[in-house]
C-alpha cells in the first residue's frame, strides 16, 4: 500500500513538472513560402511542304507549296492544276506528342523552287524560361550529300531573328517565350540513274536547354 | 465552592470590560497585490521582409537590376545571370503587436515565380522581441522538422541554408535580423533526390519559435 502511495506521489510530481514546461509562454513566427517553377516547351505548330504536279492540259510542271497546321488539314497556297497529275510529293504527320513524321514520296531530280523538294516545320517556344536551341541531324539510307538546309528564327513579334543554311548555326540560339524557328529540310535528287528507288530517313532531333545551364 | 464560581464571573465581566475596549479602537493595514503579467510577443518588423537577389518585377522587364542570380549545387556564392525570367513576392501579414514606429506581424509569405533549376535566391527579414518578456529563440522548424543555423538541406525541389539566430536572446525591444539563401534544384543534382519539375507549385512553411527566455 505504501508502495503504491509513493508511485501515485511520483506520477503527480512528473505530471506537475511537464505541466510546468508545456505552461511556458512561447510565441512563433512563421515563414510561408510557395515555389512555382516555369516550363521549357518546344511544340510543332505548322508544316509546309512542295508537291509537283503535271498539268495534262500543258504538259507544264506545276509546283504547288502546302501548309497544315498541327491537327488540320493539308492546304494549298496555289492550288493545284485542275487538270494535273501528282507527281512526287510530301505528307506530314504528328504521330506523337512534339514528333513529326514528314514523308518524301516519288521524288525525282529537280531543282526547283529551294533547290529541291522542301519540307519544313515551325517549332514554337511556348515555355516561359528562355532555352538554348540544339539541332542533331541524323540521316540513313540516303547520301547525306542530298539533304541541306534553311532556317529561320522568329522573334515574338514575328520580326526576323536571324536566318542561315548550316544547322550547326542553330546550336546555341537562344529562343525566349513566343519565339518561333522554322526549319526547311532540302532534298535534293541527283541527274543519276543510281538515285532511283532509294528510300531513306531523315531525323533531327530539336532540344531546347534551359538558358542558364547551357553549353 | 461557591468562591470559585464568584471569582469566575468576576474574570469573565473583567474580561469582558476589556473586549469593549478593544471594540472601540481599531486599525487595520491592507496590503493590496495588483499583479500584470508581461506579454511575450515575437513578430516580423514592418517592412523588414525582402529578397537580396532578385526582384518583384517579371517579365518582359529586362532592366539588368532585375536580372535573375544562380548558385552552383551546394549554394555558393550567387552569380547574376542575364535575364528577368523568375520574380518574387513578398508580404507580411496577421498583425500581432507593434515594436517602435513599426507594426508587427505573424506570417511572412513569400512566392518564387516562374522559376527553374539553378534559380537562386536570399530571403531576409527582422524579427523583434515585441512583449514586454526577453524571450529565446529555441527552434527553427521547416516543414516541420527541426534546423539549425548553417545547415544545407535538401528538399525535392530545392536545397536551402539557414542562416542564424536559433539560440540567441530578445530582450524586449531587441531586433534582428534572420535569412536563408535557396537555389531550385536541377533533376540529377542529388541521387534520389527529383529536382523541381516543370510547371509545379510547391510550398514550404520555416517556423521561428521564441520562448520566454528563463524556460528556454
Amino acid at each position: 500500500m505504501k508502495k503504491i502511495g509513493l508511485i501515485c506521489l511520483a506520477l503527480v510530481l512528473t505530471l506537475g513538472t511537464l505541466g510546468a514546461a508545456y505552461a511556458a509562454w512561447i510565441d512563433t513566427v512563421v515563414i510561408s513560402g510557395t515555389v512555382q517553377t516555369g516550363s521549357l516547351d518546344l511544340v510543332v505548330i505548322r508544316t509546309n511542304g512542295d508537291d509537283v504536279f503535271k498539268d495534262l492540259d500543258t504538259g507544264a510542271l506545276v509546283y504547288c507549296h502546302w501548309i497544315q497546321d498541327v491537327g488540320g488539314g493539308k492546304q494549298y497556297s496555289t492550288p493545284p492544276p485542275a487538270n494535273g497529275l501528282l507527281v512526287a510529293h510530301t505528307t506530314s504527320e504528328l504521330t506523337a506528342d512534339d514528333q513529326v513524321t514528314i514523308s518524301y514520296n516519288n521524288l525525282f531530280p529537280f531543282t526547283g523552287g529551294w533547290g529541291g523538294f522542301i519540307t519544313s516545320a515551325l517549332i514554337h517556344a511556348q515555355g516561359s524560361v528562355p532555352m538554348h536551341f540544339k539541332v542533331t541531324p541524323s540521316i540513313t539510307g540516303i547520301p547525306a550529300s542530298w539533304v541541306s538546309y534553311i532556317w529561320f528564327v522568329y522573334n515574338s513579334d514575328e520580326s526576323l531573328h536571324s536566318t542561315g543554311s548550316l544547322l550547326s548555326d542553330l546550336d546555341g540560339v537562344q529562343l525566349h517565350h513566343c519565339m518561333k524557328v522554322s526549319i526547311g529540310i532540302i532534298v535534293t535528287v541527283p541527274q543519276e540513274d543510281e538515285a532511283m528507288n532509294q528510300s531513306g530517313t531523315i531525323t533531327l532531333t530539336l532540344e531546347g536547354i534551359q538558358w542558364n545551364e547551357y553549353p | 465552592m461557591k468562591k470559585i464560581g464568584l471569582l469566575c464571573l468576576a474574570l469573565v465581566l473583567v474580561l469582558g470590560s476589556l473586549g469593549i475596549g478593544y471594540a472601540m479602537w481599531f486599525d487595520e493595514i491592507i496590503i493590496e497585490g495588483p499583479v500584470d503579467t508581461g506579454a511575450l510577443i515575437l513578430g516580423f518588423e514592418e517592412g523588414s521582409l525582402y529578397p537580396v537577389r532578385d526582384t518583384e518585377v517579371p517579365p518582359p522587364d529586362q532592366y539588368p537590376a532585375n536580372w535573375d542570380w544562380e548558385t552552383a549545387i551546394g549554394i555558393g556564392p550567387f552569380v547574376k545571370l542575364d535575364k528577368n525570367v523568375g520574380w518574387i513576392t513578398w508580404g507580411l501579414k496577421d498583425e500581432k503587436g507593434v515594436h517602435g514606429l513599426y507594426k508587427l506581424y505573424g506570417t511572412a509569405e513569400i512566392t518564387l515565380h516562374n522559376v527553374y533549376p539553378g534559380y537562386s535566391t536570399e530571403i531576409t527579414v527582422w524579427i523583434a522581441n515585441g512583449g514586454s518578456i526577453p524571450l529565446i529563440i529555441n527552434q527553427i522548424l521547416l516543414n516541420g522538422l527541426e534546423i539549425s543555423p548553417g545547415e544545407h538541406v535538401v528538399l525535392d525541389y530545392m536545397e536551402l541554408i539557414w542562416g542564424n539566430a536559433l539560440g540567441e536572446q530578445l530582450e524586449p525591444c531587441d531586433s534582428r535580423e534572420v535569412s536563408f539563401r535557396l537555389r531550385i534544384l536541377q533533376p540529377g543534382d542529388y541521387p534520389g533526390v527529383p529536382g523541381a519539375q516543370q510547371g509545379e507549385t510547391y510550398t514550404f512553411t520555416i517556423e521561428i519559435h521564441g520562448i520566454q527566455w528563463n524556460e528556454a
